[in-house]
């Protein structure tokens, strides 16, 4: 993939830029708003990381020029700010995903798969299989091997995120967010207990487990490698 | 100086604006009079002319005209003209009798300045002519008289306003003095506050006057403020305090690690330690700018909307029931048939629940049962969370809603001691009073907790 970062904390910037080459992406870079815009308006790219505070033109200005020229950019804020109103006013501005710093890696990385994968969603998909465990989205049942599997309905929007992120990795914090919408970090195993419910009925009576543990990540859906 | 203050004084101000109303009243009081005094005295001199003329010519005997011209003579002579005229003229104007020179006249009443007759500087007389068989009868009265009693009324308007004007600028200069007596006390406080006194008050005085009751309010807004400055200078040093810890374990796992390096061992768990502990950093400062942008932005209800407690009750008991359960506890919604709802932010309430409902999970022990419930109380929304765990003794109530603040017996479990620092600023958001109790007092060995959150009720809000 090809991805603009706009972040002008040097280090910052440079961290993500790393990651981001390892995993073998072309990694644009600039340090502020004017260049954020130029760049992502003249080249063709198929993400963009946009810092929330930046000299010059702010990360949400950026959002809204971007979008007000036409682009459909996918676009995510870093910010260092996690009040609610500061997400809700990042993401009314147009930008897809929304992360707060200081973040993981692995966290930023979850989120790019996820976005990378959306435009392909915008075709109206009713229905999600992953192996032979499938997921009716109009009908809102499970069924695997033939059988059907009560879930309860958070349970199920649980599964829904991470089929549609079929091989990827799905963070909790993203869980916590589509999910429940919570926008802070829960102090109980909010996340754990409702995985391991959902585990027992999707994969315990099963031979291959298709629901795995990323430690200290999330969770991904795939059939075992 | 003086004036100077005088002049900006508002008593003065006050002052001024009653003085000129005042004036302008007294003004328009006293044209009234002087018009309606001279017109009654101008009233009582017609009144005696025409009665005289009445009498006289009620005299005439057109049989015996020349007795009527001798009487009126008579009449006349009687008469100094200074003071009266009396004039009987025939047809052409000559003087038939009188104590005057003939002049002319118009008919019925007139006043008229006759120079040729009086002395003295008030020439003007009052006059009323008419015919008297085929004679002309002019009978007449000098006004100096009513001139003077005029005069007289109006030198007493006069010396009335220059009093009234003297005595309101006394006024108006002794009330700025007393109101600036009574200011100054104010003025030094506050200026003793702007100085970073901040346990400077303002005396107070003459209980329940307006200017005292306003002391008292300032006073109190003294009160608040210190105490937000004194919990602002306690949540630093408790940040500090607090941050020291991870700081230097995270300084150690460092230190640590390279020091294994140097040795070739593996430090990967090492640094993944150092990654638990900056996250943990983190997370507190997560917690407490969220706190403090909550009261930052009190009062602003940009994102309130009507909320109906019992689903959003519903939710946090539906997200928490497997959790709970798995701790070995249990976690219900009192049934209620009443439907409560609020005006609220919906993502704050759930928080706000969410941090409850946490703590009873995690501070309490297992087979604990927590309780959610929603009712109404003299029309006052309330929702409270419950448990039959340890309980908050009496003397820790108001300190465990402080930020950072835990108590002894929770030294072990994770956690930051903002969670209800957190609850307490939603609490205030909302404009709701918070309290804590015990949920059964009679046990002693556990209470358990009570936390009530009361919200404002629908006429309150409004
Ligand atoms: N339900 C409860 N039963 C007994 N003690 C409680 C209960 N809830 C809170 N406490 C006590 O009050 C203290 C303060 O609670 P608070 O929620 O502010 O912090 P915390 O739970 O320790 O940490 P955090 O919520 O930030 O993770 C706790 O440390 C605990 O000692
Ligand atoms: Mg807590």
């Amino acid at each position: 993939m090809r991805i603009l970062i706009v972040e002008d904390d040097t280090p910052t910037a440079e961290f993500i830029e790393r990651g981001l080459q390892e995993l073998g992406h072309v990694v644009d870079r600039v340090n502020n708003g004017k260049d954020g815009v130029i760049y992502a308006l003249e080249e063709t790219y198929d993400l963009a990381v946009i810092d929330r505070m930046l000299p010059g033109l702010d990360g949400v200005s950026i959002v809204k020029s971007l979008r007000g020229s036409g682009s459909g950019l996918p676009i995510i804020l870093l910010t260092a700010m996690s009040g609610v109103d500061d997400r809700v006013e990042g993401l009314e501005a147009g930008a897809d995903d929304y992360l707060v710093k200081p973040f993981a890696f692995s966290e930023l990385m979850a989120r790019i798969n996820a976005l990378a994968r959306r435009p392909s969603l915008k075709a109206q998909i009713t229905e999600l299989q992953v192996a032979d465990l499938t997921l009716d989205l109009i009908r809102r049942t499970t069924r695997r091997s033939g059988q059907t599997i009560n879930l309860k309905p958070r349970e199920f929007a649980v599964l829904e995120v991470l089929m549609r992120n079929e091989g990827r990795i799905v963070t909790r914090t993203m869980l916590l967010e589509q999910v429940w919408d919570f926008t802070f970090l829960p102090q109980t195993s909010v996340v754990e207990t409702l995985i391991s419910r959902l585990r027992t009925k999707i994969d315990k009576p099963f031979d291959t487990p298709l629901l795995h543990t990323v430690r200290n990540t999330g969770y991904s859906i795939h059939v075992p490698r | 100086m003086f004036l100077d203050r005088l002049y900006r004084s508002t008593a003065v101000k006050l002052a001024a604006v009653f003085f000129g109303f005042f004036l302008f009243l007294f003004l328009i009081a006293t044209s009234a009079t002087y018009l309606l005094v001279s017109h009654e005295l101008t009233k009582t001199v017609d009144d005696r002319i025409r009665a005289e003329y009445r009498i006289i010519a009620a005299q005439l005997d057109p049989e015996a005209s020349d007795d009527f011209v001798q009487n009126v003579q008579n009449l006349a002579d009687l008469r100094d003209p200074q003071l009266g005229i009396l004039l009987l003229t025939n047809k052409a104007g000559d003087r038939l009798a009188g104590n005057v020179e003939p002049f002319q006249v118009e008919e019925g009443g007139s006043t008229h300045a006759l120079p040729q007759i009086k002395r003295g500087d008030d020439y003007a007389y009052r006059l009323y002519s008419r015919p008297v068989g085929d004679m002309q009868l002019i009978v007449g009265q000098s006004l100096e008289d009513s001139h003077e009693l005029l005069e007289i009324t109006l030198v007493n308007l006069a010396w009335t306003a220059g009093l009234a004007i003297c005595l309101a600028i006394l006024g108006a200069i002794l009330l700025s003095r007393k109101v600036q007596q009574r200011l100054r006390p104010v003025a030094e406080t506050m200026d003793l506050v702007a100085d970073g006194n901040l346990t400077a008050r303002i005396p107070r005085q003459n209980p329940n006057d307006d200017l005292d009751r306003l002391s008292g309010t300032i006073n109190d807004a003294l009160d608040r403020l210190k105490l937000l400055v004194d919990g602002m200078r306690q949540v630093t040093t408790d940040i500090a305090h607090d941050l020291k810890t991870p700081l230097n374990r995270l300084s150690i796992i460092i230190e640590d690690a390279s020091r294994e390096q140097d040795n070739n061992e593996a430090v990967s768990g090492k640094l993944e330690a150092a990654r638990l502990e900056c996250e943990n950093i983190n997370q507190t400062f997560e917690a407490l700018l969220r706190i403090a942008q909550i009261e930052a932005s009190a009062h602003n209800n940009a994102h309130f909307a009507t909320i109906d407690v019992a689903s959003l009750i519903e939710t946090v008991a539906d997200i928490y029931s497997d959790v709970a359960i798995d701790a070995g506890m249990t976690l219900s919604v009192q049934p209620t048939s009443e439907s409560v709802s609020i005006k609220g932010d919906e993502r704050l309430l759930m928080q706000m629940l969410v941090n409850l409902v946490e703590n009873a999970i995690r501070h309490c022990p297992e087979d604990t049962a927590i309780t959610i419930d929603t009712h109404r109380k003299r029309g006052k929304p309330i929702i409270s969370v419950a448990d039959n765990g340890p309980g908050i003794p009496a003397s820790e109530r108001k300190n465990v809603l402080r930020r950072l603040y835990r108590l002894e017996q929770s030294r072990t479990t994770s956690g930051n001691g903002l969670g209800l620092a957190l609850v307490k600023a939603v609490a205030d958001f909302h404009d709701a009073e918070i309290q804590l109790m015990d949920s059964d007092p009679d046990n002693r060995e556990r209470p358990g907790l009570t936390i009530e959150i009361t919200f404002p009720s629908k006429a309150d809000q409004q």
